[in-house]
C-alpha cells in the first residue's frame, strides 16, 4: 500500500468503517511509514477531540414546535388536496359530473363551430330591417325635420350615404311617400323610405346588398320577378337585388297590394 | 415518498440540521433561519424523490446549498493560510484544550472546512455522504478533511502555546 492509498482510508478507519482485510493492510502500512502514522496521529486526535469537546447546537423546543406545526399545515393542505382529487376521481357520481362537465366544456364549442349552420346573410338583413321598421312605428309619426319632398330626400342621401340609391318610385295618389331618411342595416349605411297605403305603413330599404346571397327557396313569382319573401316580427318582407343594390320592403300589406307595391318600386 | 416519511426524518435529523446550522450561521437567529428554509424547501422537492432517498444527506445538501445561496463561503484553503507549526505534544491538547478553545478554533476555519469535519466527527457522516452534501469527488473530500484537520490542529497549538507563554492575570494578584 502506498502512502496516498493510505491517506484515502484514514478516514474510514478513524470511523471504524474499514473491513478487516483493508485495516490490517493499512496498519502494516502504518507501521512502517512514521509519517502516515503522524498524519493518521493527528487526524485521530483532531477528531476524538472534535467530537468529545466542540460544541452541540441541539434544536431549541421553540424551533422544534414551530417546524413541526408548518410540516402538520403543509401536511394538511397537501393531503385536502389530494382528498379532494380522490374524491374527485373515485366518487361515481361526482365522476360523472366532472366527466359530463368536461365533455359538454369540449363538445358544445366543437358543436357551435361544426354543427350549427351559421345564420343566413338574408335571414339576418330581414331580422334587422323588421327590427328599424317597429322602431319606426314605435315613434311615427316621425318628428323633427325628416324631408318629405323627393328632391330634398335625394339631396339629403346624396350627403349622408356613399352610394347612390336608385329609386324610381316616389309615391303616387295611391301608396304616398312620407318621409326619407338614411339608417344603418347590417352595419352599412341604407336608404329608408316610408309609404303609406291606406292606413298601412311600408318601408323600403335600400342599400349595397351584391355580398347578400338571395336565398333559392320561399320566392314570391310577381310578374316574371322572384322576389326572396318572409315574415319577421308579423310582417311581410320582400327581398330582391338590382345590381350591387338590395331592396327590401318591410310591410303589413296583404300579398296583394304587397305585390302592387313591390312592381310599382321594382318596375315604375 | 410520502409525507410521512419526510416529516418522520425532518424530526430525528433536526438536530443534527440545527447542529449544522449554528456552526455556519453568525447567531441563534440565522440557525433557526435556516433549519426552517431548510425544512420548507424540503416539503416542497423531497416528496417527488424516490423512496429510500438518503433523506439526512437531502435534507443536509438542501441546507448547504440555501447556505451557500444566502452567503459565499469563503475559499481559501490550507495553502492560503500561513500555518504556524508549533513543536508542542500533540497530547498535551487532548488533557488541556477547553471546549471553548476548541469552538473557536473551529470557527477560524473556513465554512466549508468546519462543516466537513462538524458532519464527519460529530454526526458521523461518511466520505460518500460528505461528497454529496457538497458536491464533491471522494477523493477531494479526503483532502479537504485533511487538510482541515491540519489547519485546526495548528490553530489550536497556537492557542495553547500563547495561553502557557502569557501569564494569568490572577497570578499578579495573588500574594
Amino acid at each position: 500500500m502506498t502512502c496516498d492509498e493510505a491517506r484515502e482510508r484514514f478516514e474510514d478507519l478513524l470511523h471504524d468503517r474499514l473491513g478487516a482485510a483493508e485495516s490490517q493492510a493499512l496498519r502494516q502500512h502504518l507501521s512502517e511509514c512514521p509519517r502516515c502514522m503522524e498524519e493518521l496521529d493527528t487526524a485521530g486526535l483532531i477528531a476524538t477531540l472534535i467530537r468529545h469537546r466542540a460544541s452541540y447546537h441541539r434544536a431549541p423546543d421553540h424551533l422544534r414546535q414551530s417546524i413541526l406545526q408548518e410540516v402538520r399545515r403543509e401536511r394538511t393542505l397537501v393531503h385536502r388536496l389530494r382528498d379532494a382529487l380522490h374524491t374527485l376521481w373515485t366518487t361515481p357520481p361526482v365522476l360523472c359530473a366532472t366527466t359530463a362537465i368536461l365533455v359538454l366544456a369540449i363538445a358544445l364549442p366543437l358543436y357551435h363551430r361544426w354543427a350549427v349552420p351559421a345564420p343566413d346573410p338574408a335571414a339576418r338583413v330581414v331580422g334587422e330591417a323588421a327590427r328599424d321598421y317597429h322602431r319606426l312605428l314605435l315613434n311615427y309619426p316621425p318628428h323633427g325635420t325628416n324631408p318629405a319632398e323627393p328632391t330634398q330626400i335625394q339631396q339629403w342621401f346624396q350627403q349622408t350615404l356613399n352610394f347612390f340609391p336608385a329609386i324610381q318610385f316616389w309615391g303616387n295618389q295611391e301608396i304616398r311617400l312620407l318621409r326619407g331618411y338614411p339608417t344603418y342595416i347590417m352595419e352599412r349605411r341604407a336608404a329608408c323610405l316610408i309609404f303609406k297605403m291606406g292606413d298601412a305603413i311600408s318601408t323600403l330599404y335600400i342599400f349595397p346588398g351584391a355580398d347578400i346571397p338571395i336565398p333559392p327557396r320561399n320566392r314570391r313569382h310577381i310578374n316574371g320577378y322572384a322576389p326572396y319573401q318572409a315574415t319577421a316580427q308579423e310582417q311581410r318582407v320582400l327581398l330582391w337585388r338590382q345590381g350591387e343594390l338590395a331592396f327590401l320592403i318591410v310591410s303589413p300589406l296583404t300579398n296583394p297590394e304587397l305585390d302592387q307595391l313591390f312592381l310599382r318600386i321594382r318596375n315604375p | 415518498m410520502t409525507q410521512t416519511e419526510l416529516t418522520a426524518a425532518i424530526v430525528v435529523h433536526l438536530d443534527t440540521l440545527h447542529n449544522l446550522a449554528a456552526w455556519l450561521a453568525r447567531d441563534s437567529a440565522d440557525a433557526a433561519a435556516l433549519v426552517q428554509a431548510t425544512c420548507r424547501q424540503a416539503l416542497r422537492m423531497i416528496p417527488q424523490q424516490r423512496s429510500g432517498t438518503n433523506l439526512r444527506v437531502g435534507l443536509l445538501t438542501i441546507m448547504w446549498g440555501l447556505y451557500r445561496q444566502a452567503h459565499t463561503p469563503s475559499a481559501v484553503g490550507l495553502s492560503e493560510i500561513a500555518v504556524e507549526q508549533v513543536a508542542t505534544d500533540k497530547r498535551v491538547l487532548f488533557h488541556t484544550l477547553r471546549g471553548a478553545d476548541l469552538d473557536a478554533g473551529l470557527r477560524q476555519l473556513p465554512e466549508v472546512q468546519r462543516a466537513a469535519l462538524i458532519l464527519t466527527d460529530v454526526e458521523g457522516c461518511p466520505l460518500e455522504d460528505l461528497a454529496t452534501i457538497f458536491g464533491w469527488s471522494k477523493p477531494r473530500t479526503q483532502v479537504v478533511l485533511s487538510t482541515a484537520r491540519q489547519l485546526l490542529e495548528s490553530f489550536l497549538q497556537a492557542r495553547l502555546t500563547a495561553t502557557a507563554v502569557s501569564p494569568a492575570p490572577e497570578a499578579k494578584d495573588s500574594p
